[in-house]
């Protein structure tokens, strides 16, 4: 039996998760060598506001390309966490901003809320940078691909100008996750 | 690294290196094979028939010939996507030096040219990846595999991802197909652009493909997602069985295409769809900082075009460009409108390409980061802008871009109409079983209940202004609709609801019809329910506000009625969602604006409220900048200046009303926001004054037109205002006028009352009641000096009313020597030289109306003792004994405290307590109720804005209450005071000598 993870990205229009699944899936399967699908919604529910990307990656074959029982879920809104959170597996990681969603399910979840956006717009000084500081936290709890090949996988994704500022996002994220990490080690592995 | 490759490789590598970062990809893929492939082909002797360095118009058989040679999978598959990186970033090349080329020698217009272009880099596109595809599964599939087909459902030119689908006949070998595509996925992901199965998601089991009969399970008893119909209907077959693609058209696409005489609710259901898309695009606001050409333009172009697809039988055109060439070719009538969206369609889509091209395969672009300049600056000198002394290429761009936007739109909108109509024509609810205006009084059963269960079929559409419009044209079958839904069960609301959840502008369509057509239904039964379940269903969510704030924006007129006929329950449930801030940018600028036209509404009384609703729905465009003082301030200047522009008195006149409805509104507003009340007092009197003057002279202008010879009026007539107008008081909502003329000249006087009977017409559509002081006494609007003097020498026992009157009126149109004729003619003989027998009676009104309202339990601001009634009665005592013919003002005021300067702290504290007075009445009656006998349970609502007009001393409405009653008891006891010492009693006392109290 393979290892299967499905990651859904959640949030809305203007938040770059589009960007972290295709980074998330081309670290997985070029720099990893393991199997990636990356899917983002297209359908009427994607045209409200509500954006929202699926990673699943695989060391074998991925035979069926759709995310329904999610290992993870990142929420970046307060729309997306009450939507979504049911598809998690039970245990599964819920990963959330801490401004920005304030209400959190009462289930089997182990839930990492940390201020994502803060730390983009005060530490690093760009909102758009919010993406990649939630990317370098779900590599870092979940790690499911090596963060050598996320740095690549950044750098051949952003534009080019950008790719020092986007890398100190993605090391900002982790160094959040380390942190959180230091007092909920028990919750993840 | 680099690793021996020769000179034109190097050249292939540097330009990619001006690409997008995401071409690394194809560059890693060359730089690791690339030395292979090259000594595999020359072991071969075939690196002259496979040219890696040129774009070939055969891949498909160099990849085969590649792919033979090999017979380690691992090397092939890497041989093989090298080729490919080869010749994507060689396509790519391609396009982008004819473009150069095309545009530079323009042998056509730009619109074709990028046309060109689009549909040669598309097609090149297409080749490269079907071949990659073809050549893949030929490696991953068993010679036994099952049929199966590949549907391409996305933009040919579009190298984010290939969206795709792919059909089968839903054999028990279908995990063969399921194998080879994962592994497809995974090699396209290496090597090439994302494969994307928006299809598969969505139709059939767990895999990548589906059977027809799996369409037909998901697809025949609901009309589903139109993003998915949409999708179905622009596909091509690229790869498999064509026996299958074909079963697939003419099982399940055909049915979605217009059947003149059949049974049309699929395409029924995909237009209600796409036209719900296509509706909220067009009234989309373009974010200003980002841009997004897909949700800009593309989307309402393609959706548009598609619809147009479906009802037009154009199975066989395949692209967006095809179908439209097509219908300017045989649409004769639309042809201006289908040539805006070709001009639109080919910017936008180049637009985008090069954008993806050359910076980041991102949908959208935020132009916030100025770094974005220069990457936009290498789009548009592609795009054929090059810089001016005056302009950048970007910044032509983006002008273009913008302009190109909104030609979409206006496209895009004509056309919805058309469809629109066919629709209207072709609806099940017209013809089908369910037809509900076919013949209402044979419909038996519960017309609501039908409705339901026939839209069943057409769950989470949102267009359906075409079954509104037969509500609110057709009273007698709104009516049914509204008996039957009261009838139903309560349960209908929810279902009604839950059906149209993602749709808020129908639900407030639907209020307002039954508002304009039915109002009685509103407010109670399953429709009041309805209502409940409308506002408790609404959440702070992006999705939620978005939706309404799109209303607001687009539908202004609709939201304000929606929010008018609101109950204050509902209201103020909807006022706690908006409280919640959204934290996208533009959502949440359109929540904060609806927020506060809630909380305009929820506070304005029901008088003003009515204001407001007249001038929203006459003038909805201003909606929009209600809470913007400045730009309404801005609106209100032009509506002034722009009165002239207009040749016909009529239009002149219409365009003054505006001006004063406009007026009155944003000065209400800025009343309730807390404006301080002497700016607003002093607005007020300058837009009231102007609107008499102007509607003076141009009532004058259009009676005269009448006369051949018209009497001349010039020092003989004039204008006051009495009452609050003359004391230039805010928020005064009767005109007392009093219309003067110094002559008894028949003519003088036919003339003016003809001007007078005209501008009375236009100030009642104001909804203002004209009161004409001496009017009903002397049986016409203009009233004679010498009427006057025959009346006050024989006078009545109510003449000094009419004295007071005059007395305070303020000359509003007229001349100074008119002015002083007035004085000397009435003022001085009839008032101030008989002032003894005035004051009296003043004395007496007062000690009347003070002797009633004491008994009272009620607070009346203007009756009770201290009120303004008192005060002004009081200052029109003083004024006579002093002979003082100034109007009230803060002037009168200092006046009489320069005459009486022992009681110069007293006079300022009775200003100050009727200056404060007159706020409360004035935001009581734009706020609670146009009443002045004050209901203190409701004096909440009013003490936020007294608060933030400066007034002090109270933080509640108990407080207010307490400081209502001891202003008022001030001042009836300093009132009282003074008229003491100057020797006028208000007390009467048959032992105190009162030698005015005693003529009574």
């Amino acid at each position: 039996m393979s290892l299967r993870q499905e990651i859904r990205l959640s949030g809305s229009g203007g938040q770059g998760l589009i960007l972290v699944g295709k980074v998330l899936a081309e670290a997985a399967a070029i720099y990893d060598g393991l199997n990636a699908t990356q899917s983002q919604s297209y359908g009427p529910e994607a045209r409200g506001g509500a954006s929202r990307s699926e990673v699943i990656i695989s060391d074998g074959d991925i035979e069926y390309p759709k995310a329904e029982n999610l290992d993870i879920l990142l929420a970046l809104t307060q729309e997306a966490c009450d939507k979504y959170h049911k598809d998690l597996k039970e245990g599964g990681i819920l990963i959330v901003d801490e401004k920005m969603v304030k209400s959190l399910p009462d289930e089997n979840y182990k839930i990492v809320q940390l201020p994502i956006i803060k730390s983009a717009t005060e530490r690093l000084g760009k909102f758009i940078v919010a993406n990649i500081v939630s990317l370098g936290i779900i590599v870092k709890i979940s790690e499911i691909v090596s963060e050598e090949a996320v740095r690549h996988a950044i750098k051949a994704r952003v534009p080019k100008g950008t790719e020092e500022l986007n890398l100190k996002a993605f090391e900002e994220g982790m160094a959040l996750a380390k942190e959180w990490m230091k007092t909920h080690s028990t919750l993840v592995k | 690294m680099q690793r021996n490759v020769d000179y034109s490789t190097i050249d292939l590598m540097g330009r990619a290196s001006q690409l997008g970062n995401h071409h690394q990809k194809y560059t890693l893929s060359i730089e690791e094979h690339y030395d292979t492939l090259i000594a595999l082909l020359d072991e071969h002797h075939l690196i002259d028939q496979i040219r890696l360095l040129r774009f070939s118009g055969a891949p498909g058989k160099h990849m085969r010939t590649i792919a033979s040679l090999l017979d380690d999978r691992q090397t092939k598959l890497d041989m093989i996507g090298c080729y490919y990186s080869l010749q994507f970033l060689l396509l790519n090349f391609k396009a982008i030096d004819v473009l150069k080329l095309e545009l530079s020698t323009k042998t056509t217009n730009n619109y074709n040219i990028l046309r060109d272009f689009l549909v040669r880099t598309g097609n090149d596109f297409r080749l490269l990846s079907r071949s990659y595809m073809a050549v893949l599964l030929e490696e991953f599939l068993p010679e036994n595999a099952p049929d199966y087909n590949i549907l391409s459902v996305g933009t040919r030119v579009d190298q984010e991802d290939i969206d795709i689908g792919i059909l089968d006949r839903g054999s028990e070998s279908r995990p063969i197909l399921t194998k080879a595509f994962s592994k497809l996925y995974s090699e396209m992901i290496k090597h090439a652009s994302v494969l994307h199965f928006h299809i598969s998601e969505h139709i059939g089991g767990k895999g990548y493909s589906a059977s027809i009969e799996e369409f037909h399970e998901n697809l025949d008893n609901k009309i589903g997602d139109f993003v998915l119909l949409n999708e179905m209907l622009n596909s091509v077959s690229i790869i498999g069985d064509e026996d299958l693609f074909e079963d697939f058209s003419s099982d399940i696409l055909a049915r979605y295409y217009y059947q003149k005489g059949q049974n049309n609710k699929y395409h029924e259901g995909f237009l209600r769809g796409v036209l719900g898309e296509i509706q909220d695009l067009i009234t989309r606001e373009n974010e200003e900082e980002v841009l997004h050409p897909k949700k800009d333009g593309l989307r309402l172009i393609k959706g548009t075009i598609t619809a147009l697809k479906s009802w037009k039988g154009l199975s066989d055109h395949n692209t967006t460009l095809g179908v439209l060439h097509y219908l300017y070719n045989n649409d004769i009538q639309n042809r201006d409108e289908y040539y805006r969206l070709y001009r639109s369609l080919t910017f936008l889509e180049t637009f985008r390409f090069l954008y993806q091209l050359f910076v980041v395969q991102e949908e959208e672009i935020a132009l916030e980061d100025e770094s974005i300049f220069n990457h936009l600056d290498k789009v548009a000198e592609t795009m054929g802008f090059s810089a001016t002394s005056y302009a950048k290429p970007a910044t032509q761009l983006l002008i273009h871009y913008k302009d190109h936007i909104k030609v979409a739109k206006y496209g895009a909108k004509k056309i919805l109409t058309n469809i629109s109509k066919h629709l209207s024509n072709i609806t099940i609810f017209q013809t089908g079983r369910n037809a509900v205006n076919r013949d209402l009084v044979k419909y038996k059963s519960n017309i609501a209940e039908g409705f339901l269960s026939s839209m069943d079929f057409f769950y989470n559409t949102r267009y359906w202004d075409d079954l509104l419009s037969l509500l609110n044209n057709n009273k007698q079958l709104l009516k049914k609709f509204l008996d039957d839904f009261n009838k139903a069960s309560p349960s209908i609301a929810c279902r009604y609801i839950k059906w149209g959840k993602r749709s808020p502008y129908l639900f407030i369509s639907m209020f307002t019809i039954i508002k304009k057509n039915l109002p009685r239904y509103l407010p109670k039964g399953n429709i009041y329910k309805l209502q409940v379940e409308f506002i408790n269903k609404l959440k702070s969510t992006l999705e939620d506000i978005g939706n309404l704030g799109q209303v607001l924006e687009f539908y202004p007129k609709k939201m304000y009625n929606f929010l008018f006929i609101l109950p204050e329950n509902l209201l103020k449930k909807l006022i706690a969602v908006l409280e919640i801030p959204i934290m996208d940018p533009e959502v949440n600028k359109i929540r904060k604006k609806l927020l506060d036209l809630c909380n305009l509404t929820y506070s304005s009384s029901y008088y003003f409220k009515r204001f407001i609703y007249r001038v929203f729905n006459t003038y909805q465009s201003y909606l929009i900048d209600f809470n913007n003082p400045k730009k309404f301030r801005e609106i209100s200047e032009g509506l002034l200046k722009n009165i002239e522009n207009f040749n016909s008195t009529e239009e002149q006149i219409k365009r003054l009303g505006t001006y004063y409805d406009f007026e009155f509104m944003r000065l209400g507003i800025n009343a309730i926001n807390g404006t301080f009340f002497g700016t607003l007092n002093r607005e007020f009197t300058i837009f009231s004054d102007n609107y008499i003057q102007i509607l003076f002279e141009l009532c004058r202008k259009d009676v005269k037109k009448s006369y051949d010879n018209p009497p001349l009026t010039k020092d003989k007539l004039g204008l006051y205002v009495a009452g609050g107008h003359a004391r230039k008081q805010a928020f005064e909502d009767d005109y007392d006028l009093i219309i003067l003329l110094n002559s008894t000249n028949k003519r003088q006087k036919k003339f003016s009352n003809q001007i007078i009977v005209k501008m009375n017409k236009h100030i009642i559509r104001r909804s203002i009641m004209p009161h004409y002081k001496f009017a009903d006494r002397f049986t016409s609007y203009v009233t004679t000096f010498q009427d006057l003097k025959d009346f006050f020498k024989n006078p009545t026992e109510d003449s000094f009313v009419d004295k007071s009157q005059l007395l305070g009126a303020r000359l509003v149109y007229g001349s100074d020597h008119f002015q002083e004729d007035f004085l000397n003619q009435l003022i001085k003989p009839f008032i101030f030289e008989q002032k003894e027998e005035f004051i009296s009676s003043l004395l007496l009104e007062i000690r009347n109306r003070n002797k009633f309202h004491e008994d009272t339990k009620y607070l009346n601001v203007k009756e009770s003792p201290g009120g303004l009634r008192d005060v002004e009665n009081f200052l029109f005592i003083l004024k006579a004994h002093y002979e003082i013919a100034d109007p009230v003002s803060s002037k009168l005021f200092s006046t009489l405290s320069y005459k009486m300067p022992e009681k110069e702290t007293v006079f300022n504290q009775i200003f100050s307590n009727y200056y404060f007075l007159k706020q409360v009445r004035d935001l009581y009656h734009l706020m609670i109720s146009d009443e002045d006998q004050l209901q203190m349970k409701y004096l909440d609502a009013i003490v936020d804005p007294l608060k933030k007009s400066g007034n002090k001393g109270f933080e509640n409405k108990s407080e207010l209450e307490n400081k209502i009653i001891s202003s008022l008891n001030k001042t009836a006891q300093h009132i009282r005071n003074i008229l003491n010492s100057k020797g006028y009693y208000l007390d009467y006392d048959p032992s105190v000598p009162d030698k005015i109290a005693s003529q009574y």
